[in-house]
């Protein structure tokens, strides 16, 4: 009998501690966009490393493990991790492998290509980390601003264009399957460029373009508007710039392609974009 | 610069290496105990088990540092006698493996395989296109420099150059075009890295390491003789064109293996056998094993930096190599120049 109670209380014990072990993740991510969502969830604290880009937003030191396609193995089982989070390009293969054989968890997410695919992301890693009363008011919040997106949406057949700006140096447009097409979907309206990932772009292939809506990314840069259209004079005689329907967008928010921190500033943009065109229409 | 004897510079590369072999496997990112390390690469060694350490701790010294610095030690030697052999080849200092078209022959292939092919497939590719990029550039170089009256450096060198800057533009054309992700992996595989160590790269290292220093050793002495001049090796009974065949393929072969594991790593080849006939003078027979052997030396502790200096990430070794080598060789110079009578 004494010894079938000491068994209960054993199994009782470890039950316990095995869920205070499900409970306290040790996560690394590799994705700007899953460590939002994780801070979202608020499980920061279970975060121990974050990838270089996750590093550019601002929020508590962690240590840092490099760029998400070179992760280094030696570097990650340092962290004693019990799960690494990233992007379907996480690598390389023989790091994710490595971890695998160490028992670290690896769980990749799909990039998401619209608002569904986010929320579908975000179920995906909320169900390895959270529980429901943890994700549901994250979900819900989320879908709430695709939503007001959606209410909110910019005139039908804006036409705009996603300009990644190095200094004088030269413009890049964003074409399919780029952060910012997914930037310019999430607002309602159409990307003009129709080709691939991001293409250099002159000033002269822009004004044939015509664009409604401009959205300008420029790094760091504190006068990144003023300083694009004194390198390029040529496209203040756009229409877009005439009507000052060109807006700086914050690329941080862009790093890791379509994310949480995506619906966020497409909401300030779009916003700000029907601030302008009310003004604009008053002067009329 | 007064010169070492031979002996001495040998038996200090040695305990240098050593040293690095045993920092090697007692540092990283992981906090692992120093003896209990080396005691599980002894373990390893004998084939029994006796070290403190638990089992993924063991991975970690086992497949991950001790993979790592074999495959420093076995590039920096290819680079290094490759170097060798080019400079005494061409009679040219500056000769180095990129000079003939390799370097830039087997970038052109891995860049061409990582912007053009999809990224699973390219993993995999990307070392077999750097080596074939690398044996091809040479081969066509070498089909340029062929005239009538033999093989002219001259024309091995101007084509190589011009080859040279063919590839470069037409990487530079393909990194204009690139995506950002894959613009990223270019740059990152051009600067170099050992991260990717496997039993099956250090198997073909080691081969190729082992059949390299026999072919080399067995021409040092020809390589001597082609130090007089081209006419003076003939007259001393030197068949110069089979030897420069053979060496040109040779050392093709060595860059390509080099570089197929472990990317692009600059200056190891160019100046380490500056350094060591600065030290110990230019004959072949101790230029060509104690010039791997500072390779080896140069490469296994740049990546020992490489690892430890802003982990839990990684710095490319490539950059490395060149940070702490191209002081080194700096200082080299000013000491000879102090002492005109040197090399």
């Amino acid at each position: 009998m004494k010894v079938k109670q000491m068994r209960f209380v054993i199994a009782l014990v470890a039950s316990l501690l095995s869920l205070g072990l499900q409970a306290a993740e040790r996560i690394i991510s590799a994705d700007a966009g899953v460590t939002a969502v994780l801070r979202a969830l608020q499980l920061e604290k279970e975060l121990v490393g974050i990838d270089v880009t996750s590093a550019q937003l601002a929020g508590t030191p962690l240590p840092v493990v490099g760029y998400h396609r070179q992760l280094a193995t030696e570097g990650l089982l340092a962290l004693k991790p019990s799960l690494l989070v990233g992007g379907e390009h996480m690598g390389p293969p023989a790091t994710l492998t490595a971890l695998e054989a160490a028992g670290v968890k690896v769980l990749r997410l799909s990039q998401a290509q619209d608002g569904a695919g986010l929320l579908a992301g975000i179920r995906q890693l909320a169900a390895e980390v959270a529980t429901p009363e943890q994700a549901n008011p994250v979900l819900e919040q989320v879908q709430q601003k695709l939503t007001t997106l959606q209410k909110q949406a910019l005139p039908q057949h804006s036409r705009a264009l996603f300009l990644l700006s190095a200094g004088s140096r030269g413009l890049r447009a964003a074409g399919v399957g780029t952060g910012g097409d997914s930037l310019i979907r999430l607002m309602g309206a159409s990307n003009v460029m129709s080709y691939n990932s991001y293409q250099p772009i002159s000033a002269e292939a822009i004004m044939a373009a015509n664009p409604d809506i401009i959205f300008l990314a420029a790094d760091g840069s504190k006068n990144a508007m003023a300083d694009f259209l004194r390198d390029y004079p040529t496209l203040s005689a756009l229409k877009a710039t005439q009507e000052q329907k060109i807006v700086e967008v914050r690329s941080e928010t862009l790093v890791a392609g379509l994310s949480v921190l995506t619906v966020d500033e497409a909401l300030r943009l779009q916003a700000l974009l029907q601030q302008q065109t009310a003004k604009t229409e008053q002067k009329k | 610069m007064r010169r070492l004897p031979v002996f001495w510079v040998a038996l200090v590369l040695s305990l240098a290496l050593l040293v690095v072999a045993v920092l090697s496997i007692v540092t990283g990112p992981m906090q692992l105990p120093t003896l209990a390390s080396l005691q599980t690469v002894w373990d390893a060694a004998i084939g029994q088990n006796s070290t403190a350490l638990q089992r993924h701790e063991q991975t970690v010294v086992l497949q991950l540092r001790l993979p790592r610095f074999l495959l420093a030690v076995l590039v920096g030697a290819l680079l290094s006698q490759c170097g060798v052999v080019m400079q005494g080849l061409f009679r040219n200092p500056l000769a180095d493996p990129g000079i003939t078209g390799v370097s830039t022959g087997a970038a052109l292939g891995a860049v061409m395989c990582i912007a053009l092919l999809p990224p699973a497939l390219a993993v995999w590719l990307t070392p077999l296109a750097a080596f074939g990029g690398g044996l091809l550039a040479t081969l066509m170089v070498y089909r340029f420099a062929r005239t009538a009256q033999g093989t002219s450096i001259s024309m091995l060198l101007l084509s190589g150059v011009a080859l040279s800057a063919f590839g470069g533009a037409a990487i530079g054309f393909l990194n204009y075009s690139a995506s950002d992700r894959v613009l990223r992996d270019i740059t990152l595989w051009q600067m170099g890295s050992l991260a990717g160590a496997s039993n099956a790269h250090i198997l073909l290292g080691t081969a190729t390491v082992a059949a390299l220093a026999f072919f080399f050793q067995r021409h040092a002495a020809a390589l001597n003789a082609m130090a007089l001049g081209e006419a003076e090796a003939r007259y001393l009974g030197i068949d110069v064109e089979k030897l420069k065949l053979l060496l040109i393929v040779l050392s093709a072969i060595g860059v390509g293996v080099a570089v197929a594991a472990a990317g692009i790593i600059g200056f190891v080849g160019l100046v380490m056998p500056h350094a060591v006939r600065m030290l110990s003078g230019p004959d072949h027979r101790s230029l060509l094993p104690l010039s791997a052997l500072a390779g080896a030396l140069l490469l296994a502790g740049a990546d020992l930096f490489a690892r430890t200096q802003v982990a839990p990430a990684e710095l490319p070794v490539g950059l490395v190599t060149t940070l702490l080598g191209a002081p080194f060789f700096l200082s080299l110079l000013l000491r000879q120049r102090s002492k005109p009578d040197g090399v």
